[in-house]
């Protein structure tokens, strides 16, 4: 699984893909949690790529600022990943914003949208009785 | 001996309704069906494992794991895919098929689809024909299908339509603040409207309850069962009256026929299991796509390239819709968070378009999910990460609204399904391959109606859109329809107008891979149709 350096960055890298405004962050409304979660599940086959990936996103912030991603002010962070999105990371880039962008607004059972915030803050509400988020899991063929 | 007098393979949306009505018609019937029985709220209502978003898996089926199929890429590539993967062709695997987690779109063809040969023509190289009944044929059994299930409509403004016996059994619900929008556009160009035809009680009918228009509808379970299928219609009078037996997780591995092509019954796995079953009457009713892999899997000395298969159509034809649309932006809110969301359409372009073949209808869309908007709705414009992308999510979501609709396919022999020579499911059975296109005249057809899709939301105020031009591919997937052709000629099809496999005398087709043509429309009222006339010439014939 991801080291704590590699955790930093995650977390820097997240809340720059969705960033604080008047709602929350990525990782203020919990995508790390989904993402954990995605890690051992679906996802497990990825994790190296995602870890390959926030390595090469703290390789270009030492390169460029002399410091990880996580020690950067929030303009030199989006100055680095800018780089990464048009470098020879894209793809994976591209994934980790899908997979944030998924965290954030998806249901709440799947640990990310805390409180469903990104669903008030977008003026989505799912209106089904009885429906508390909780998860179901049935198995089929 | 027979144990039953009909056995019928597969619970979907025509499965369901044959097997419940030979039951009440006083016949014994064993229905088998792949997946599970779920009730409403054991659907999972994952946002990103739902049979609309399937990111990650689906909600009804099949699982991931166990039942691969083999997609072959345009360019001859050979992909081993997941259900939930692209080229796939999913449809759901569960006790009421797609039934139980569609939008419900319950779209009569029209009298034009069912002589698109005679009308247009056959584009070179395309195994475009007429179907071997009209719209005059299948109007008492749309009519029957619509009464006994419950369909909302509004009849009168379906102008374009072919004649009909009767309006709707329920009203049409009120317009959503996107289909007013949509009505100011259509009206300033003079354009036919009605609203969208559902498979939903939107007033309580036949014992269950109205839909609450909440804000999860396509993709999943109906919270108040108001959303109609065959899982809670027929299905439920079948069984109450004890004739009807069903199985589930149930996959039927091969039709047992003799040498003069009279069926004793099936084989079919539970558990790793394999058991027989003996029937005066096969019904397969798996969809287009396991239909034809079925017949394929029961060749005989005989028919050994399978059952219906002597003259090479079974798996051909694969045809679905392709859907065509346009995102439009508006300064205006256009989202006031009702489902189930499609409540304008526009049949002006379903045929009659110079130069074209066929066309379609075009409506607005089911309400949707955030994470899917995240996906689907995005301004090309508009970074994907940062504090823009995030502001986009808080404006556009209210403000962007998406017309689509579905085109009629035009078929080529070449879009195909087939049985795999190595890949095997769980059960160790040959999995279906598919492979192919659908013929290049499609994407011309498609390409005018992202026109007109255009064209209307401009007219209805946006003040940017955009859409993407169609390739050519293979379509199916929840529309899959063709690979069992009905037709009057053995040379030219699978079934006889009634289903019945050419070559056997008891072996019926019953789904959508009867289509000859798909229309330009959603085709499960037209399933349901052909289930409901199958269901009563079985009935006087066995």
């Amino acid at each position: 699984m991801l080291t704590p350096t590699q955790r930093a960055a995650l977390t820097a890298a997240m809340d720059r893909i969705i960033p604080v405004d008047d709602y929350p962050s990525a990782s203020q409304a919990n995508v790390g949690i989904f993402i954990d979660r995605m890690l051992t599940a679906e996802l497990r086959p990825r994790a190296t790529e995602l870890a390959v990936l926030l390595d090469a996103i703290d390789a270009a912030a030492m390169s460029t600022h002399g410091k990880p991603l996580a020690a950067l002010a929030v303009g030199q962070q989006d100055d680095v990943l800018s780089t990464i999105d048009v470098g020879k990371s894209r793809s994976s880039f591209n994934w980790l914003v899908t997979l944030v962008t998924e965290g954030y607004y998806a249901d709440p059972a799947n640990g990310g949208n805390k409180d469903a915030i990104s669903w008030r803050m977008i003026g989505y509400d799912p209106k089904v009785p009885g429906y508390n988020g909780a998860p179901t899991t049935r198995s089929f063929v | 001996m027979s144990e039953y007098d009909v056995i019928v393979v597969g619970a979907g949306a025509a499965g369901g309704i044959v097997a419940g009505l030979l039951a009440e018609a006083g016949k014994t019937v064993l229905l088998l069906e792949r997946g599970p029985r779920l009730g409403v709220n054991e659907v999972s209502r994952d946002h990103l494992r739902n049979q609309r978003l399937s990111v990650y898996g689906h909600n009804a089926g099949p699982d991931i794991e166990g039942n691969p199929r083999v997609a072959i890429a345009p360019d001859g590539a050979r992909h081993i895919v997941r259900p939930h993967e692209g080229g796939y062709q999913n449809n759901a695997a569960v006790v009421g098929g797609g039934t139980l987690v569609y939008g419900a779109q319950s779209w009569r063809f029209m009298p034009q689809d069912f002589r698109m040969a005679s009308l247009y023509g056959v584009p070179e190289g395309s195994s475009l024909v007429d179907w071997p009944i009209s719209y005059d044929d299948l109007e008492p059994w749309y009519d029957k299908a619509e009464w006994e299930l419950g369909v909302a409509g509004d009849a009168e403004r379906m102008t374009k339509h072919g004649p009909r016996s009767r309006p709707f059994p329920l009203p049409p619900h009120d317009p959503t603040r996107s289909g007013e929008i949509l009505q100011r556009g259509a009206d300033k160009l003079g354009w036919q409207t009605q609203p969208v035809p559902l498979l939903i009680n939107m007033k309580p009918y036949n014992g269950r309850a109205a839909c609450v228009r909440c804000g999860m509808c396509v993709g999943f379970a109906c919270p108040t069962d108001a959303k109609t299928g065959s899982q809670n219609t027929l299905l439920p009078r079948g069984l109450a009256t004890g004739r009807l037996a069903l199985i589930t997780g149930a996959q039927v591995e091969r039709i047992e026929t003799d040498a003069r092509g009279k069926a004793s019954g099936v084989w079919y796995i539970v558990n790793g299991q394999r058991t027989f079953a003996g029937a005066k009457v096969v019904v397969s009713s798996g969809g287009a796509v396991e239909s034809a892999r079925l017949l394929l899997a029961s060749g005989t000395d005989r028919h050994p390239r399978g059952l219906g298969n002597d003259s090479d159509h079974v798996g051909r034809h694969l045809q679905g819709h392709y859907y065509p649309g346009v995102h439009g932006w508006f300064d205006e809110i256009a989202f006031d968070n009702i489902g189930p969301g499609p409540s304008i359409s526009t049949c002006t372009f379903n045929h009659g378009n110079k130069g074209i073949v066929g066309g379609g209808m075009l409506a607005n869309e089911f309400i949707k999910l955030p994470a899917l908007f995240s996906k689907w709705s995005w301004d090309p414009d508009v970074p994907r990460w940062g504090l823009a992308a995030k502001q986009y999510m808080r404006d556009g979501y209210q403000r962007v609204v998406q017309v689509q609709g579905p085109v009629q396919d035009i078929p080529s022999p070449d879009g195909r399904v087939a049985l795999d020579g190595e890949m095997r499911d769980r059960n160790g059975l040959r999995v279906a391959r598919l492979s192919g296109t659908t013929h290049p005249e499609t994407v011309r057809t498609s390409e005018f109606m992202r026109h007109r899709a255009i064209d209307w939301i401009v007219a209805s105020g946006a003040k940017k859109t955009w859409s993407y031009p169609s390739g050519l591919n293979l379509s199916g997937g929840q529309h899959q329809a063709g690979t069992c052709r009905m037709g009057n000629n053995p040379k030219s099809s699978v079934t006889d107008r009634y289903g019945k496999v050419h070559g056997t005398d008891n072996v019926y087709v019953c789904d959508s891979g009867l289509h000859v043509s798909n229309g330009g429309f959603n085709p499960v009222l037209t399933i349901m149709a052909l289930a409901f006339r199958s269901g009563d010439w079985i009935e006087k014939h066995v």
